[in-house]
């Protein structure tokens, strides 16, 4: 799922709250909704909820035919007959089951008072295809192209580009000669060369200098300084943008210690 | 009973009164305009566009005031149930997307519930986009609704549709999945 952060929200003062009410338009407003159905079942929890859903308010037509035989039948078919590419989905769907049970019973307590009791309640028809319902959740994902005009995230990164970061990191690496570093094989006794990584986060920060180096992953002092000394020897950053200005931004990187 | 000040009556009377005549939803209009705004702008993140969504929330409020049964839960959590149905229906139908405000997420409780030190909240921060387009939009209104609007289990329950155990399940759960993607990256 796609969603547009921000690391601020805007702040709202009272006043442009105020400014954007206006009951006549509201009162005027309110017949044109007079017909629909207002708990559109769009905010649902992913296929599960809505499978159970759909089984729930099946069993409640059927039963309310009093044919019981066909009421398993229903059911049995509304999970075998559907097409469920996802192993994962089938798996989930058993103990989702035991929950269609209490909601099943919930509809059938707030059928009469609940607002939209018919919002989600599809015909018997539509229990055959219970992946059909959550589709119209699955279509508002996909348009990720057309959406990003607004927000425009750039992240920090190396110039030229990052293959020549790498490249420089690997020429100029040194695989510490410090005691700290090696360790005492303990069969032979003998020593030997440890081999690993240290991953560093640090900051890039508006101006492009990297700045704030701080050990994530740490295999040992020697090791350690080794890599931020390196990591501290490039110096060609692009900063972060946001909206096209610059910002302060965070990585992470994996520095490779390897016995040649 | 003859009340000749609108101020005295209570909300339950109003919105019976309202379901006659629709001068009497003002009151309540003023009382929740600005906690189904906020709602709605943490969302949008656009003035104008939170304007048009709420006052869309309200109209349709206004329309089905006769479907609206008191069932325990105050008025402000079936507008917000309404308001951030419309939300969605506005994700939807223009393709946009819905916005997620950061800082809220390194806020006391959040931090408190995945168990990260406070030297370790900047790099919950940078790893924040990614764990969290993991989620479903439902499961992020959970938190959301749980922990920066502060609401209750069975008001959260009644907004999303679910449960009150089975929004308090959900919740966890998606609190026990944030923490295992950190300690991951962190171990």
């Amino acid at each position: 799922m796609k969603y547009n952060f921000v690391n601020k929200a805007k702040k709202l003062t009272p006043a442009d709250i105020k400014a954007h009410m206006n009951f006549d338009s509201v009162v005027k407003g309110a017949s044109i909704w007079a017909g629909f159905k207002i708990g559109s079942a769009l905010l649902k929890l992913g296929t599960k909820v809505s499978t159970a859903v759909v089984a729930g308010t099946s069993t409640v037509v059927v039963t309310a035919a009093v044919v019981v035989a066909t009421n398993t039948d229903l059911l049995k078919s509304s999970g075998d007959s559907s097409p469920q590419p996802e192993s994962q989905a089938i798996e989930e769907l058993l103990p989702v089951e035991k929950d269609s049970v209490t909601q099943e019973e919930t509809i059938v307590a707030a059928k009469v008072d609940s607002l939209d009791a018919n919002a989600v309640q599809p015909a018997p028809l539509q229990t055959k295809k219970p992946k059909k319902v959550s589709v119209p959740v699955v279509t508002s994902n996909n348009s990720a192209d057309s959406i990003k005009a607004e927000d425009i995230i750039v992240e920090a990164r190396p110039l030229p580009d990052f293959q020549t970061f790498k490249d420089f990191v690997d020429r100029e690496l040194k695989y510490p000669v410090d005691p700290i570093g090696v360790g005492i094989n303990e069969e032979t006794e003998e020593k030997e060369a440890l081999e690993g990584y240290v991953e560093v986060f640090w900051t890039i920060n508006k101006e492009g200098k990297a700045e704030n180096f701080k050990i994530r992953k740490s295999m040992g002092q020697a090791f350690d300084n080794e890599a931020i000394r390196v990591l501290k020897l490039y110096q060609n950053w692009q900063p972060a943008s946001f909206n096209g200005s610059a910002v302060d931004s965070n990585l992470r990187f994996k520095v490779n210690f390897r016995v040649k | 009973m003859t009340k000749s000040n609108i101020s005295e009556y209570t909300e339950i009377e109003l919105i019976e009164k309202a379901k006659k005549d629709k001068r009497f939803f003002e009151p309540l209009y003023k009382k929740y305009f600005e906690q189904v705004y906020r709602l709605v702008f943490s969302r949008v993140q656009d003035t104008d566009l939170a304007g048009d969504i709420t006052s869309e929330a309200f109209g349709k409020a206004l329309s089905h005031l006769n479907d609206y049964k008191f069932q325990g839960y105050p008025l402000s959590a079936w507008l917000a149930r309404i308001a951030l149905n419309s939300c969605y229906d506005y994700f939807r139908s223009q393709k946009k997307q819905r916005y997620v405000s950061l800082e809220n997420y390194v806020s006391h409780d959040i931090v408190f519930e995945i168990e990260i030190d406070d030297n370790e909240k900047e790099l919950w921060l940078t790893m924040l986009p990614e764990v969290l387009e993991k989620l479903k939009p439902a499961e992020l209104e959970l938190i959301e609704l749980r922990f920066f609007e502060g609401k209750s289990f069975a008001e959260i329950g009644y907004i999303l549709d679910i449960t009150e155990g089975n929004a308090k399940t959900r919740t966890y759960r998606i609190l026990k999945r944030l923490k295992k993607h950190f300690k991951r990256r962190t171990s």
